[in-house]
């Protein structure tokens, strides 16, 4: 009885019932948004989160929809999943594991290009975080790829955060032993960003 | 010197017997030269092999330049003089003709590679000369699989980074490209000097750098990655993470199963050492008791025992190093030519190397074990009286010695042979397990001979002359029937025990039977690209298989507490995270077994009653401490879904499919964003590039890994382990049954004085044969029934302790075992008796 009031609840109505009185966030990402290493309430989303409750956003809602090693190809069959639970801003933040694979620059735009489209024609706002990857895959590869997010935004006309890793990325003392995931001190960081980055988006 | 004097004159008496106990010694001590050669040899043969793919035995490397204080740690650890090579390996886009292609960038010094072949098109194997020419210019090796996709040839110059480079070579054969996920992308080789210049090599880049060492001694690596993460965590810190890893632990597959065939080898060099110490010390002993007489004229004459048994020590240990030293010259002579007998048998590059320990140890059993086995029968010396001369069969004593002195005299039996199982299993452990098992064995059955033997003479009255005298035989010589059966069980539970334990090995090792060898793992496929890559591969011919569903999620209450068994497990990524990738299926998958609950029949109904099913690899099962009938609950991407664990199987990771510890039944997770796994097999090597580069183009994103190569590679391998095993197995057979041969052969050499007195009484050949027969047939069935009994025993504890529990009956080989003992036994024994009988009665007057 238990399964089937859980499951019926949460695959035809929504994952997020609460979506309905509260004002959601959902973040679309990869390991860094998922928080890789990290314990739950020590991913950056969960800091956020914590953060707008003790500022008395309590009626704010964050959702941390990371998936390590996820591409931008998934971005549209997810933004697809969670429109239904109509959370009121997505915060698209995927392409990193793009830039570490080499994989196709142009091919990364078409993919967000798709997720965002999407989400603006159900009335979703969305916003965007940028990107780089490292310089050790090339000038002309790393300019292109870094580029891809600054045009996304102006073109649709989203809000955009310029570097999700910023202050954090390439510092041995703010990353995990793989250098790529930020540590504890590095999630601190990174919510601060956020943080910033989102309080204007809120209503 | 007298002593030697006498003991030489002693044996020159007795040559014809002295010549039969050194033959008999010195067959079983070839029997093990040949076995403990013969698994060093193999193990040196896999080793090589595991150390070309690595190009090293041991490698550390790390995210930043390699310093002192990772250097000075790895030193500690490594204990033992090497040389090195240093590396520094990363991902960068390449571009020519314009097109640009991801490529791994790996730059060599002069010491590149330490094991393995590294071949280039046109110069042919690496050599300093081709070395200095890459480091003397801006000249770069490529990966043809690179030039192909660049349309590039010799000559040509491609962009890396800021720089431009020659291509001066193809690589043609590359060691090190078999293993890791970064050499699917095509391989550029450079010196090390010159990698700087490419400018790629700045802050943010991620670079590996690497030392690969090579141990001028052998030394054993086991453990050193757990020691030299302790230590790293102790002296850098969690900040700073580098890596070890052994040639062994280079593939994890592999690493398993060349554990396994390490330990399944210590066990035979276990076993060969036993064998050899139960004939001897049969040997010995029954030389020892045949010299009695003589002992006990020497003490009538005024020896006392100490002397008397000097000088019988001295023969045997004079017999014992004849015997070793012929078997050794033998084995010497023999074992190089052996494999060219068999090379069609052999794998590849196999050589037949003979350790020095091999001897050496062959030399201690025949000399300095003939002295411990013979302590316990010295103890019995003190009760031996001059009046023995006058009993028509001289036997020690049947009254038990004093306690403490034969508790003492057993005692240096035990230590030598503990301290030498340690030696051979490398391990205390199993040494220990193995001497415990030893004893418990011989306990067993000598207390299940004492019964028979017993039920033999109460059997007597009811049967014939001939049967009578057999049974009564061997009820009234209780003891020696005793010692002879202990000989025989002891050495068929040895033999037994080598195949019962290859044939769980075997299973493990094998693949399924739908098995063919994947070409390509795909990753990263998303639900609407299945179609197309579907499309892609038929025009090649090709199908997908094994495509599963991965679905992310959090595992967040098990039974609805806390995931709190998490936090007793060593496993650091899986307690921080409890991040899960699930999967959901209709049935088992070849490689997969049920072991607990029952599998689903169709799908989860919406809105049912029950809980859907979740199936839970049995190892990940114990380690979240979950049974059939909990259930678990998961985040899955925002959605929480509670599951009822409804059985748990095994996984065959030998299998090459993607398997999951984590499956739900279908119905539950279909609408959830999901990525595939795939795998392609049978593509013929020259498909391979177009493939690769038709879907780099049209799905990029889909992660292509090439395991060809390296499934083939660790395929190799393993055959080889799989092949090895059965050779020793079979070897463990032979040995076993040469030395049991000479332990028949030797028993009715013994009785020869007995058997003549029958015929001077008037039995005539047949009742003879036939009371031998009926004797050696009881002795030899019922000593190998119970001993290989004890093998299924004991081999399953052994799979428990050592091998993961993989362990299988093997019927054949038991029943094979039993029948084969005891003919032999009886064979043997006919064998023998017609050549005592053929002589004349006339002997039995001799003294000798």
């Amino acid at each position: 009885m238990l399964g089937k009031t859980l499951i019926t609840l949460l695959l035809i109505a929504s994952p997020l019932i609460q979506a309905q009185e509260t004002f959601t966030v959902l973040f679309l990402g990869d390991s860094l948004i998922e928080g890789l290493g990290l314990e739950t309430e020590q991913a950056f989303t969960s800091l956020v989160d914590e953060r707008l409750k003790r500022e008395g956003y309590g009626d704010i809602t964050i959702v941390n929809a990371g998936i390590s090693g996820s591409t931008s190809a998934s971005a549209l069959e997810r933004m697809q999943w969670y429109v239904r639970s109509r959370p009121d801003l997505v915060i698209l933040s995927l392409g990193a594991n793009d830039g570490l694979r080499g994989l196709s620059v142009d091919n990364m735009k078409g993919n967000l290009a798709e997720a965002i489209e999407f989400a603006q024609s159900n009335n979703i706002q969305v916003a965007l975080t940028g990107m780089l990857t490292p310089p050790n895959m090339g000038p002309e590869y790393t300019s292109s790829f870094a580029q891809v997010f600054p045009d996304l935004a102006a073109e649709y006309q989203l809000p955009f955060m310029p570097f999700l890793l910023l202050d954090v990325a390439a510092i041995p003392e703010l990353n995990q032993a793989d250098g790529i995931h930020p540590n504890i001190e590095g999630s601190r960081i990174v919510a601060e960003h956020v943080y910033q980055f989102l309080l204007p988006l809120l209503p | 010197m007298l002593w030697l004097k006498l003991a030489y004159k002693e044996i020159s008496n007795n040559f014809r017997f002295s010549l039969f106990f050194i033959i008999n010694l010195s067959i079983g001590l070839i029997g093990f030269i040949a076995l403990d050669s013969f698994k060093n040899s193999i193990d040196t043969h896999l080793t090589n092999n595991s150390r070309a793919i690595l190009t090293a035995d041991a490698q550390i490397s790390g995210n930043a330049p390699l310093t002192e204080v990772e250097f000075t740690l790895a030193d500690n650890i490594f204990n033992t003089d090497y040389e090195y090579s240093d590396q520094i390996s990363f991902l960068s886009m390449v571009a020519g003709n314009d097109v640009s292609r991801m490529s791994q960038l790996i730059a060599i010094d002069a010491s590149y590679p330490q094991y393995g072949e590294f071949v280039l098109q046109e110069g042919g194997i690496l050599t300093d000369e081709l070395r200095q020419q890459l480091f003397s210019s801006n000249s770069i090796w490529v990966a043809e699989s690179l030039m192909l996709t660049l349309s590039l040839t010799i000559g040509d110059s491609i962009k890396i980074g800021a720089m431009d480079y020659t291509i001066t070579d193809i690589i043609d054969i590359d060691p090190s490209s078999t293993i890791s996920v970064m050499s699917n992308f095509p391989a550029v080789y450079m010196g090390l000097e010159q990698i700087q210049a490419t400018g790629l090599i700045q802050f943010g880049s991620r670079i590996n750098y690497s030392r690969f060492y090579k141990f001028i001694e052998d030394v054993n690596m086991d453990s050193w990655e757990d020691e030299f993460r302790q230590a790293e965590l102790d002296i850098l810190g969690d900040t700073r993470r580098i890596s070890m890893t052994t040639h062994q632990e280079r593939s994890e597959d592999l690493g398993r199963i060349l554990a396994y065939m390490n330990d399944y080898l210590g066990l035979i060099a276990l076993i060969a050492l036993f064998l050899a110490g139960v004939g001897a010390a049969y040997l010995f002993r029954s030389f020892f008791t045949s010299r009695f007489k003589d002992m006990a004229i020497l003490m009538c004459l005024g020896g006392t025992p100490k002397q008397a048994y000097l000088m019988t020590l001295i023969q045997i240990v004079l017999l014992g190093a004849i015997s070793a030293s012929i078997a050794s010259v033998i084995s010497f002579i023999t074992m190089p030519v052996l494999p060219s007998l068999f090379e069609n048998f052999l794998p590849r590059g196999f050589e037949n190397q003979m350790e020095l320990s091999s001897f050496v140890l062959a030399l201690f059993l025949g000399t300095i074990g003939s002295v411990i086995c013979c302590l316990p029968i010295l103890s019995k010396i003190y009760d031996l009286h001059p009046i023995a001369l006058f009993h028509e069969k001289i036997q020690p004593s049947k009254s038990l010695p004093h306690w403490q002195r034969h508790v003492m005299s057993y005692a240096p039996i035990l230590i030598v042979f503990w301290s030498l199982a340690i030696w051979q299993s490398n391990s205390v452990m199993i040494g220990s397990l193995f001497i415990a098992a030893f004893l418990i064995a011989i306990f067993i059955l000598g207390l299940v001979a004492w019964y028979i033997l017993k039920f033999c003479g109460s059997f007597s009255n009811h049967s014939s002359v001939t049967q009578k005298l057999a049974l009564r035989n061997l009820s009234r010589n209780r003891l020696g029937a005793i010692s002879c059966f202990l000989a025989i069980g002891l050495g068929s539970l040895l033999i037994n025990l080598i195949p019962q334990i290859e044939k769980g090995l075997q299973e493990e090792i094998s693949q399924p039977d739908d098995f063919s060898v994947p070409d390509f793992f795909m990753f990263d496929i998303q639900p609407d690209q299945l179609a197309p890559l579907e499309t892609i591969l038929a025009d090649y011919g090709h199908t997908l298989s094994f495509v599963s569903p991965q679905v992310r999620a959090r595992m967040e209450t098990i039974n609805a507490g806390e995931v709190s068994a998490f936090e007793e497990t060593p496993d650091e990524q899986m307690q921080r995270r409890r991040s899960v990738n699930l999967t959901y299926q209709d049935a088992l998958k070849s490689s997969e077994e049920l072991v607990a609950g029952e599998m689903w029949d169709g799908p989860w109904v919406f809105g049912s009653d029950e809980l859907p099913g979740i199936s839970l690899e049995q190892d990940f099962a114990e380690r979240i401490n979950v049974k059939v009938g909990d259930t678990i609950s998961f985040d899955v991407q925002s959605v929480p879904i509670t599951g009822r664990v409804m059985n748990l199987r095994t996984v065959d990771w030998n299998s090459f499919q993607p398997n999951f510890f984590i499956s739900f039944q279908p119905g539950v997770l279909d609408p959830a964003p999901k990525t595939f796994i795939a795998a392609v097999s049978n593509v013929p090597e020259e498909q391979h590039l177009s493939i690769q580069n038709e879907i780099v183009e049209t799905l990029p994103n889909i992660s292509i890994i090439n395991v060809g190569q390296l499934v083939a590679s660790i395929l190799d391998i393993t055959n080889q382990i799989s092949w090895g095993i059965k050779v020793m197995a079979y070897l463990a057979i032979f040995a076993g049954l040469v030395v049991l041969f000479s332990i028949a052969r030797y028993e009715v050499k013994t009785r020869f004085w007995e058997i003549n007195l029958l015929k001077i009484l008037g039995a005539n050949f047949k009742d003879v044969q036939r009371m031998i027969q009926i004797e050696f047939g009881i002795l030899g069935f019922f000593a190998a029934l119970v001993g290989v009994s004890m093998s299924l025993l004991i081999s399953y504890a052994i799979s428990w302790f050592i091998f993961d529990s993989i362990w299988s009956l093997s019927w054949g080989i038991t029943i094979f075992s039993i029948f084969a003992i005891s003919t032999l036994s009886v064979v043997t024994a006919l064998v023998a008796t017609r050549s005592v009988l053929k002589q004349k009665p006339l002997q039995l007057l001799r003294t000798d």
